[in-house]
């Protein structure tokens, strides 16, 4: 990765971070400071920077603020405890409720004479300092940039990623294989992502590997994630696109490259013949209902591209319905019977089968693995 | 000798005042921000679809033709013209020319908003062809919206002339009016350009 | 005293009379309203269509708030049901909507209007008739769109409502777009014509003698607002009516399918958006000033800068719309630009803050209730300024955009930045407004629990954001581990909405049992304590003169020597009519006495033309018709409105 070659800075801040997160979370590292990938790193790197900027910041000014408080009121009150004038004002004043301590005179003759006198403090304080600190930020923030912007040398793989209302279609165009709601990766290999899509603007979002971008009808954006640790990481759409936004979400299954080729291969297949009767009588169901309408499963049917997921090998799938519900028998027997209410708005109607043709499908398509 | 001197005599205020002294004047000079605002908009929205466009305009669609559009443009600054010119005769007293002036600067904005339709009705597409279509009939809608509006405010003020009301100190409406005509002529300047003449660069 | 109107053309020029002396009888008549029903709906004097404003957008806070309560409820535990996600996007989207337009914007419009004659010395704001067709312009909006929520039909894409999620039909079949669409026409409608009387007030109605040098800071943070909403509104006002067409007549401007650009709506709407934030936040410290100076019984520090940093900030803030959508993917030189530009815009805020600490420091404060909000005020924005420049490091702002982190930095800039302020300036002005106190004591609680509140639950929603947590979900499942924090945030939203009960029945309590306050209760030191409180319908007695920047404080010598614009308008004096509403006209910068301004008196045509803008905008929602039809009806109002054409209007 020589592109990333500085993100180890974001180890030198590891001890530190750990404190001072441990302090402000009171638990473990939220998802977006515990990168498992060189661009989620090189931005939580960024965050650190300007963590420790932004504290330093507020503490100076907030003790300026306070500082000044005090002291004017100390000279105040030093002062006023001679002046009858003011002992009056102070009286008139602390009618209307207000702590005014022992004001001095309050309608000053001519204040003329103050205009002007802290105007260094101003612009030192207010404008240089800042422009100086916000002049490294904005450094750094360059230089951040140009490594988003060097392509990694070594691309892998490439994936077309495609938002639909509420659900995501992964596609490996050279490989062949379609799937839904979920990611896989080879570990430690850079793999282009292709963003896009069907219908209104989504937003890619993987935490631990990268920050988001969106997916926009009519345009394409690229980024390149790498894992750089075997493991299931968290996705979501971020980009507010309807009423089931909230449970458009996905997962990024980071895996050893060679299982990760067996997988592809795998997912490459149509799909398995159904052995038992059931089953068979399942695929039939499926076949004559509405969902072949939408629905492809290859080497069965061919469904409008896009509509709805691929369900060619369903089974292997963790979840169902961009992660809304776990993937066992009885939430997919759920799904198929009310997917408006588990999931309201989501762009699948309920279907009407018997309870015969009920089970014989759901037997079918668990066993689409 | 007195030490004292006798202030100087205070002048009288006067009541009735024009151009930037009138806080109404003023008011205008706003709307007319605001508009220019919109305008510029309509137009940067015009040329950002452009570059989002492979062709502009689109395959299907004919480049505007030129003829008409420029004969109505030169037809819409004379009418901004004689409006000028009823404006000076009213600061010299002329109370005639002030009537003419708007007589024939109306006559020419109907003729331009007239033109307009038969040159639109020409067209074989509409705003829902394309996003070419969408924003040229905005455009175009927008600013022929703008005329038919001054036209209205015109006939009114024209009336006021009539009627005798504007004196060469006293004419606020009439150079309010007047700035606002001027300014739904000049606007259609960039609009004529950004339609008409930049696709043929 | 016989003639109440003008009868055509007045004298050009006409002679003080003889006999001049104020009289407060005769005012009253001339500035008063006309009696009855009627003249509720007529009436144009500022500080009743000030006040209309305030009170009004304060109900706009509450009903926001409410919402945010039952959103926050919703969020307190994983997996709730108690609002479904069609409601809950419909809150989240009146919320924001609500706070932004409804309640911020016109809130300090209603400030502006209601304080500066008093504060530059005007018998009423420059077009009368114009601030009150803007206030029943923004009610219709508020009723419209309000009606549409309740009957279940609320806009639900969000405040920003980004195509083509808005724009297209076959996304957002309900009507609620078309609502924002027209709720959002009208009240931009509203927002521009109190903005141009502002502008048009300070510009020509200022006191002889008050030069452009010696307007209060609050004046001149109004007049960069009012300048920045005339140079941002119509772009919202534009792309609205393009989401409009889209919807309605099937034009294609964010249909990528057909030619158009979905990322060219953000552009036009960030366009407007981002200088919309500054928008709420620079009359907020208009007020912060105000108060300030008074609490701190000394003039701000260095004036002239301050008032440079507001217009530097106005026009900075055209230039960084882009770090709004930094993610749909802009070429990195873009994001370059847009970055360094945003990160510049802070530094008019760090010399802001720095010329309050400024001023505290070379003062003699007086902690209390008001001062106290302007202390939550520096607290709260800095942290939220600095989470600002956080987002416009372009690659930390991919992780953290459209998360709950940007949602903590909008509550921090937002609450501490503009509500904040406000309370400090509503505790401020109050006793001017009704003439009796607010309390205290019950103020200072009010501020403690407003303050706990806030950090309690705004702060934590920062590491939601880095948790993973997105902005505008209904819900969320249990394994995130998102439940704590958000149960934390909703105690904090409760106990934030209870500090503002407590202001809601300190106002009450006050104005019941309130102590009074007379007419400076403060010893401030601007023009509008120099009148009783309240203020007299005709305002000043006599018009005032200015010879300084605190002319309370420092009344500043009249000066034989030079005949300066002060001297002359206190000869002048006389000579402003008491029969008519008339007040002085100064020129721009020098407040040189130029004119004799008559002001409009009660109409009801303000209230039909806002009828006939209403007609045309709810009717266009129905079809398209409507908005023609509604043109000619405003037309027709139009002539109403300057009727008589007698000579009068000729001049
Ligand atoms: C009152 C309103 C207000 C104000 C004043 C600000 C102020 C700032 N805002 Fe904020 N902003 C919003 C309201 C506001 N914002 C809202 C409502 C949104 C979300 C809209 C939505 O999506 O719904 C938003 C979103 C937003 C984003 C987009 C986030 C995203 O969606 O990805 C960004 C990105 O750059 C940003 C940046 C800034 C910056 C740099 C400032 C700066 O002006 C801040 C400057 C102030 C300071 C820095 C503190 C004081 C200075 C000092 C004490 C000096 C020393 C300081 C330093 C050296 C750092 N804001
Ligand atoms: C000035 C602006 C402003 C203000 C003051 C607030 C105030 C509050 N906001 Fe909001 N907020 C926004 C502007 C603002 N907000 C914007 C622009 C958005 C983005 C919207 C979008 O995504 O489109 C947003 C979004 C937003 C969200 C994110 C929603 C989501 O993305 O899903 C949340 C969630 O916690 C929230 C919470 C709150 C809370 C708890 C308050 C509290 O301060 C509220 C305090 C409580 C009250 C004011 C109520 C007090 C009254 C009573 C208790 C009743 C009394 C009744 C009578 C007397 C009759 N806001
Ligand atoms: C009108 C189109 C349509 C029809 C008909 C339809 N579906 Fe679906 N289906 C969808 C869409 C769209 C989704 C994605 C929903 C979401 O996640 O928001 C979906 C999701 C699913 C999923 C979850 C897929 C995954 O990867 O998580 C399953 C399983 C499923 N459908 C099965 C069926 C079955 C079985 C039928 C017939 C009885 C059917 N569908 C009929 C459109 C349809
Ligand atoms: Cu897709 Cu949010
Ligand atoms: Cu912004």
């Amino acid at each position: 990765m020589p592109v990333l070659s500085h993100v180890p800075n974001a180890r030198r801040w590891v001890p530190v971070t750990v404190v001072v997160a441990a302090l402000l979370a009171g638990c473990e590292m939220p998802l977006a400071l515990a990168p498992r990938g060189p661009a989620a790193a090189e931005i939580a790197s960024i965050w650190w920077i300007l963590f420790w900027i932004a504290v330093p910041v507020s503490v100076i000014v907030f003790s300026l603020l306070g500082i000044a408080i005090v002291r004017a009121r100390a000279i105040a009150r030093e002062q006023d405890e001679h002046d009858e004038h003011d002992v009056r004002v102070a009286e008139r004043l602390r009618e209307t409720g207000a702590d005014v301590g022992l004001p001095e005179a309050s309608r000053p003759a001519r204040v003329s004479w103050l205009e002007g006198r802290t105007t260094g403090f101003v612009i030192i304080g207010g404008g240089v300092i800042p422009t100086l600190i916000l002049i490294f930020t904005t450094v750094m923030t360059l230089q951040g940039l140009a490594v988003f912007d060097t392509a990694p040398e070594d691309v892998a793989y490439s994936v077309t990623a495609r938002g639909h209302m509420f659900w995501w279609q992964f596609e490996y165009p050279d490989h062949g294989v379609v799937t839904a709601n979920e990611m896989h990766v080879p570990v430690g290999r850079s793999v282009r992502v292709e963003l896009e899509s069907a219908d209104v603007i989504h937003s890619f979002w993987v935490p631990q590997l990268h920050g988001k971008i969106e997916m926009i009808p009519g345009k394409t954006n690229v980024i390149h994630i790498q894992a750089d640790e075997a493991g299931t990481y968290f996705g979501k759409c971020a980009e507010f696109c309807g009423q089931q936004h909230a449970n458009m979400e996905f997962l990024v299954i980071a895996q050893e490259e060679a299982e990760f080729e067996s997988w592809l291969e795998a997912q490459a297949a149509d799909a398995p013949e159904p052995t038992d009767e059931l089953a068979q009588r399942g695929r039939d169901v499926f076949v004559d209902s509405q969902c072949a309408l939408c629905h492809t499963i290859r080497g069965v049917n061919q469904a409008a591209p896009g509509v709805a997921p691929d369900l060619t090998h369903l089974a292997t799938r963790r979840t169902l319905a961009a992660r809304t519900l776990p993937n066992v028998r009885g939430n997919l027997g759920g799904w198929i019977l009310d997917p408006q209410g588990i999931k309201p708005g989501s762009r699948m109607p309920a279907v009407n089968l018997s309870s015969d043709e009920f089970l014989a499908l759901l037997e079918y398509l668990d066993g689409l693995r | 000798m007195s030490v004292h001197t006798e202030p100087p005599a205070t002048p009288l205020l006067p009541l009735y005042v024009l151009g930037s002294r009138s806080p109404t004047w003023w008011g205008m000079i706003g709307l007319i921000a605001i508009e220019i605002v919109v305008f510029g908009g309509l137009i940067a929205m015009y040329f950002w679809l452009k570059l989002a466009n492979p062709s502009w305009p689109p395959e299907g669609i004919a480049v505007k033709p030129l003829l008409l559009p420029t004969i109505n443009t030169v037809i819409l600054i004379a009418s901004g013209v004689a409006m000028i010119v009823a404006k000076r005769a009213i600061v010299r007293g002329n109370q005639l020319v002030l009537k003419l002036g708007q007589v024939v600067a109306l006559i020419l904005g109907l003729v331009f908003f007239t033109l307009k339709i038969v040159e639109y009705s020409g067209y074989d597409y509409d705003w829902s062809t394309h996003a070419y279509g969408s924003i040229t009939w905005t455009m175009t809608g927008f600013h022929a919206a703008h005329v038919i509006s001054v036209v209205f405010k015109g006939i009114i003020v024209l009336l006021m002339s009539l009627r005798g009301m504007f004196r060469p100190d006293r004419h606020l409406a009439f150079e309010v009016s007047t700035l606002y005509w001027v300014f739904v002529v000049v606007i259609w300047l960039p609009l004529y350009f950004t339609m008409y003449i930049s696709p043929r660069l | 005293m016989a003639e109440s109107r003008y009868d055509g053309y007045g004298p050009q020029f006409s002679p003080p009379p003889e006999d001049y002396r104020p009289d407060p009888d005769l005012l009253t008549r001339t500035w008063g309203p006309l009696p009855g029903i009627r003249g509720f709906f007529a009436v144009v004097n500022y500080q009743v269509v000030g006040m209309r404003f305030i009170v009004t957008g304060f109900i706009f806070l509450l009903l926001g708030g409410i919402q945010a309560l039952v959103m926050r409820t919703q969020l307190a535990q994983p997996n709730l049901d108690l609002v479904s996600s069609e409601l809950y996007q419909q809150l989240f989207t009146m919320h924001g909507v609500t706070m932004m337009f409804f309640f911020a914007v016109p809130i300090f419009e209603g400030l502006a209007m209601y304080l500066l004659p008093l504060m530059i010395g005007s018998r009423d704001m420059a077009m009368p008739r114009l601030g009150a067709f803007g206030y029943w312009i923004y009610l219709i909006a508020g009723i419209t769109l309000y009606t549409g929520f309740f009957l279940g039909l609320g806009p639900d894409a969000g405040w920003f409502a980004h195509a083509p999620l808005s724009s297209d039909r076959n996304f957002t079949p309900a009507m609620g777009m078309d609502l924002w669409v027209s709720a959002i026409g009208m009240l931009e409608i509203s927002a521009l014509v109190a903005a141009i009387e502002i502008v048009v007030t300070i510009f020509k109605l200022k006191a002889p003698g008050m030069s452009m040098a010696r307007i209060p800071i609050f004046v001149w943070a109004m007049l960069v607002m009012a300048m920045m909403i005339i140079f941002a509104m119509p772009a919202v006002l534009l792309v609205t009516v393009a989401v409009g067409l889209d919807r309605m007549a099937g034009t294609h401007f964010f249909n990528a399918a057909m030619g158009g650009d979905p990322t060219l709506y953000q552009h036009v709407f960030w366009f407007f958006g981002h200088p919309e934030v500054y928008i709420i936040f620079t009359p907020a410290l208009g007020v912060v000033s105000a108060v300030l100076v008074t609490f701190a019984r000394r003039p701000m520090v260095a004036y002239s800068i301050v008032a440079l940093s507001f217009i530097a900030m106005g026009i900075l803030s055209f230039g960084v719309w882009v770090h709004h959508f930094f993610a749909v993917g802009i070429p990195p030189i873009g994001l370059s630009f847009f970055a360094v530009a945003s990160m510049m815009v802070s530094i008019p805020s760090g010399i802001q803050m720095f010329a309050f600490i400024g001023t505290v420091w070379t003062g003699r404060p007086i902690v209390n209730t008001p001062f106290l909000f302007l202390i939550g005020f520096v607290v709260i924005f800095v942290l939220g300024g600095v989470t600002g420049v956080m987002l416009a490091a372009v690659p930390f702002n991919w992780q953290v955009h459209d998360s709950y982190f940007v949602v903590a930095h909008l509550h921090y800039v937002l609450i501490g930045g503009a509500l904040f302020p406000l309370f400090a300036g509503l505790y401020y002005w109050f006793p001017k407004w009704t003439g009796k106190l607010l309390d205290e004591t019950l103020g200072k609680w009010q501020f403690a629990i407003m303050f706990v509140g806030f950090n309690v639950t705004f702060f934590i929603q920062h590491i939601l954001g880095f948790q993973g947590m997105a902005r505008r979900v209904y819900t969320y499942d249990a394994d995130l581990g998102w439940g704590t924090f958000n149960m934390v945030s909703t105690v904090g939203s409760f106990v934030l909405a209870a500090g503002i009960l407590v202001f809601v029945f300190n106002v009450f309590w006050s104005l019941w049992r309130g102590r009074d306050a007379g007419q400076d209760p403060w010893l401030a030191p601007t023009l509008e304590w120099s009148v009783p409180s309240p203020p007299p319908q005709y305002t000043f007695l006599e018009p005032p003169v200015v010879r300084s920047l605190y002319p309370l404080w420092d009344p500043g010598a009249p000066d034989p020597e030079f005949d300066t614009a002060a001297d002359r308008g206190e000869r002048m004096r006389p000579q402003i009519r008491q029969d008519v509403r008339e007040t002085f006209g100064t020129s721009i910068m020098d407040g040189e006495p130029e004119s004799r301004v008559n002001l409009r008196d009660n109409s009801l045509w303000p209230f039909f033309a806002a009828l006939a803008v209403g007609f045309a905008f709810v009717g266009s929602m129905f079809s398209l018709w409507f908005f023609p039809i509604g043109a000619l009806l405003f037309y027709g109002t139009m002539i109403g409105w300057h009727w008589p054409f007698s000579k009068e209007i000729a001049t």
